[in-house]
């Protein structure tokens, strides 16, 4: 690729565009901006893929690791916080959800989890965030975290650990108003 | 098992991550006694159970086809713009390496041209602290350097190494420091400046030994004052330290910088290649 070859970057990108494309979008919740950054990350091993080290590590930690970066300088400079917004597509969504084979109900209250625990995930720190992103929704072990990370693999270990306990935490009073929902509302009277 | 160690690796209990069997087997057993820590397991699978159904609802996703295209298309224009830069790039190297070239040239025309015959310095210009006939017979071989203007090329002292001392004695000493007046008879110090810094310029380049005493005096330091002088000896010189000779190269002279005191005596030497 770093010679000209056009036909090596088509094939690398659609080998590692879904995966650097799903990354982006579970670190930030943002359509547009996952796709800026994947944009940006084969943009910038055009222009700079000789920076490439095969030593210190593979082709994707090496895109993710662009990614990463990337990521967290457009999140601080843009101040992206806000969680995803899935407004928009619900619609689509539960109108997909009637025809599937398992029912609608199970498949509203499959979204329905799912969405709670991406939000769960987007509201956690970004260092905790990544680690649950990379190792569990990529899958990646933790060599290949640490050397995205650029850390210590027992650094990848506890934080993944922290991550963990606290998305346990984000999605544990969801289900305590499953149980009990009325009584917290009936205590208060402004009568 | 306790569950300070079955916190430990709960993560990858619940991750089904390889771990050793033994340790696998106390932690579940761990979980049959501990109600807490059954709890907290179940929470953990339930938590991996919750974010691989969220990986495998976002797994279809993938960057939109407009990206490929746009990417690919940046990818030409890349190919077709490098090449200017690149020789812009070489023009500009070229352009600097022969400026800098010439100015190398220039640079040592003018210092050839300023440097004037060794004997002169020697006699007039070059600051030379008083160099006793003891020096020579302690370095082993030299002869004794004749009286002042009339050094000989085996002893010439070629230049100061302490440049910083040698700035301070100017300093402290009026009549060493710089001047343009006519009928000073060290005016020519601008020349000695010049051809130190030259030879300073030249200093990282040389290969020296450490520092050999020479004779049987106190020791001394810089600190003590005196000045470093460099000496052409004979290579012979270099056996009466110990170090090897070679023998094809015996009648060739071998470079030293010796220390002298401020009492004129020398006091170590080392060999300069």
């Amino acid at each position: 690729m770093l010679a000209g070859d056009e036909e090596a970057l088509a094939a690398l990108y659609r080998r590692r565009q879904g995966g650097i494309y799903r990354f982006a979008l579970q670190m930030c919740g943002f359509q547009a901006l996952a796709e800026d950054v994947t944009q940006e990350v084969f943009m910038a091993l055009i222009r700079n893929g000789e920076t490439f080290d095969p030593t210190r590590g593979s082709v994707n930690a090496f895109l993710v690791g662009v990614a990463r970066n990337l990521l967290l300088r457009r999140l601080q400079r843009e101040r992206f916080y806000a969680p995803i917004d899935d407004n928009s597509d619900d619609d689509t969504t539960i109108h997909e959800s009637f025809v599937t084979a398992e029912g609608p109900l199970d498949e509203l209250s499959r979204i329905e989890t799912i969405n709670s625990v991406r939000m769960a995930v987007l509201a956690l720190p970004a260092r905790y965030r990544e680690v649950v992103v990379l190792c569990d929704l990529q899958e990646m072990s933790y060599v290949e975290a640490s050397e995205i990370l650029s850390c210590a693999v027992g650094t990848v270990r506890s934080r993944l650990h922290r991550a963990r306990a606290l998305l346990i935490e984000k999605l544990r009073p969801v289900r305590q108003e499953d149980v009990a929902p009325s009584t917290a509302k009936s205590a208060r009277c402004f009568a | 098992m306790n569950c300070q160690n079955f916190e430990m690796i709960v993560n990858d209990l619940a991750r089904q991550q390889m771990m050793e069997a033994n340790a696998r087997d106390q932690a579940l057993a761990h979980t049959d006694e501990c109600e807490q820590c059954a709890i907290r397991l179940s929470d953990e699978r339930a938590l991996s159970q919750k974010l691989r159904e969220l990986t495998s609802e976002m797994g279809r996703l993938e960057a939109p086809g407009r990206i490929e295209g746009e990417l690919l298309a940046a990818f030409r224009k890349q190919k077709f713009v490098e090449p200017r830069p690149s020789a812009n790039h070489s023009r500009a190297y070229w352009a600097t390496a022969i400026a800098a070239a010439v100015l190398l040239a220039v640079v040592s025309i003018v210092a050839m041209s300023m440097r004037p015959s060794p004997t002169p310095i020697a006699a007039e210009g070059t600051y030379i602290p008083p160099f006793r006939p003891g020096i020579a017979a302690a370095i082993g071989g030299a002869e004794a350097p004749p009286p002042r203007g009339e050094a000989t090329p085996e002893m010439r002292p070629k230049r100061s190494n302490n440049l910083a001392s040698y700035k301070s004695k100017r300093h402290a000493n009026p009549s060493l420091a710089r001047s343009n007046s006519a009928d000073n008879p060290l005016d020519k110090d601008a020349l000695v400046v010049d051809t130190d810094s030259i030879i300073a310029a030249n200093y990282d380049n040389e290969i020296a030994t450490e520092f050999m005493p020479v004779g049987y005096g106190s020791p001394m330091s810089l600190q003590d004052g005196g000045q470093v002088m460099r000496v052409e000896l004979p290579r012979s010189a270099l056996a009466g330290f110990g170090l090897p000779v070679n023998m094809d190269r015996v009648n060739e002279r071998v470079k030293a910088d010796v220390l002298v005191g401020t009492d004129g005596q020398a006091r170590a030497i080392r060999f300069v290649q």
